[in-house]
């Protein structure tokens, strides 16, 4: 069973999110800060992550940065899902190493998972 | 080199270069160098005594320095309001964003709930989720065009008979489910009898949201929330007091400041646009109350107001 980790302090889309992977057949872990987020990534090694921008204790970009150094947890694709939408923000993160970068506002559930099959 | 460092500066303030302050700090140093050099080569052939003329030279060189700083100042000012403009667009889009994706993402999930299975498990927590997201949005709005007012002087305040006990205990009511989902106890305690103030109201109301908002909101989770309501001469105390996160010292004095927002804040509490306190600073003292506030970080806030009692 493919493993996703989504990094997101909104439980309600923690909630939706982790119904319909689990659906699809994923096992899906969550984390609601982004010190929690980092740990269970270096502990499960998730197949796919996806992450949230605007996160307490630790923010995406310095999620992104630390997971794209450690060489245990690089090659994992990581897809933001934010509702940041600055041309700088995009960039710095596709930089970073971020695979893609989705808008969540402006995806239905359904297209996210789309998104997320095409990579695991 | 120099020219090069400026175009960047002033295409990250999004100017034009006449309107940009570092672009026009060098042109009026070169007007300052020509106009000298003009001055002085018509003081020189128009006035016999060279004291008189370098008088001349030192008085238009001050004069212009003084119009000079004026203009500078001007078109700074004006840059400071555009970049604060865009930063706040961006604010106000997120925060609007944040709760549409939480209806959107709710309601695929019902429906396909629904296809699936022609009912729902959990219909409670669809609509508390739904109602604090379209809550949320509400307030934000009702918050922006408020400043709208206050910036703009058009704040009209109603003086009417208000019970704050009894707006207070609506306000609690109206939190309890948050309250409750963020493992935090209010109790309210207010004298019996207490007298009628005079206020807005609806703005009055939204500031007693505010305050018990934020103490909600910074709790971590866990917690109890004392608010009270007491007579003390010819004013109502009202003081909500939390165990959450408190404020740094080094930040107390800007925390009434629009769009502020502690450091400690944003770091444990994404959401938040730094309009709250300073409605609430706005709103209480236009209805001839005071509001002020203790905090110590990691130890909790006391935050109060007063408001005249009806004579």
């Amino acid at each position: 069973m493919k493993k996703v980790l989504f990094i997101e302090d909104e439980s309600a889309l923690q909630r939706a999110v982790t119904k319909i992977m689990t659906e699809e057949g994923y096992q899906v872990f969550s984390a609601l800060d982004g010190e929690a987020g980092v740990e269970i990534a270096k502990k499960e090694i998730p197949d796919l992550i996806l992450l949230d921008l605007i996160l307490p204790k630790k923010d995406g970009f310095a999620i992104l940065e630390e997971l794209k150094n450690d060489s245990a947890t690089k090659h994992i694709p990581v897809i933001i899902l934010s509702n940041l939408e600055g041309n700088a923000e995009v960039q710095r993160a596709l930089e970073l190493g971020a695979q893609a970068y989705l808008v969540k506002v402006n995806y239905r559930l359904e297209e996210v998972v789309g998104k997320i099959k095409s990579f695991v | 080199m120099k020219g090069l460092n400026l175009k960047k500066d002033c295409k990250e303030l999004n100017l034009g270069l006449w309107h940009c302050p570092p672009f026009i700090v060098i042109m009026m140093g070169v007007i300052i160098i020509i106009t000298m050099l003009a001055t002085y080569t018509l003081a020189s052939r128009y006035v016999d005594e060279p004291e008189v003329a370098a008088l001349i030279v030192i008085f238009v060189t001050i004069l212009l320095i003084i119009f000079g700083n004026i203009i500078i100042i001007g078109f700074s000012k004006m840059a400071e309001a555009s970049r604060m403009q865009s930063e706040f667009i961006s604010i106000i889009s997120h925060q609007l964003r944040s709760p549409l994706s939480i209806i959107k993402w709710t309601l695929n999930d019902a429906r396909r709930e629904l296809q699936k299975e022609n009912s729902l498990h959990n219909p409670e927590l669809l609509f508390y989720t739904t109602e604090q997201a379209l809550r949320q949005m509400t307030d934000l709005i009702n918050t922006l065009l408020e400043v709208k007012r206050i910036e703009a002087n058009m704040l009209v305040i109603k003086q009417e008979e208000v019970s704050l006990a009894e707006l207070t205990l609506k306000v609690v009511g109206e939190l309890q489910n948050y309250a409750k989902a963020s493992n935090v106890n209010i109790v309210l305690q207010a004298d019996n009898d207490l007298p009628i103030v005079m206020g807005d109201p609806n703005r009055l109301q939204m500031a007693v949201q505010n305050l018990v908002d934020n103490a909600i909101r910074y709790s971590q989770g866990r917690g109890e929330i004392e608010i009270k309501i007491t007579k003390e001469k010819n004013f109502l105390r009202f003081v909500v007091k939390d165990t959450g996160i408190g404020i740094p010292k080094a930040e107390h004095r800007k925390i009434f400041q629009r769009f502020f927002r502690a450091s400690n804040s944003s770091r444990f509490q994404t959401k938040g646009t730094g309009l709250g306190l300073y409605t609430v600073k706005v709103f209480v003292e236009a209805m001839g109350g005071r509001v002020g506030f203790e905090s110590e970080e990691k130890r909790g806030s006391i935050f109060w107001f007063t408001l005249p009692i009806k004579k």
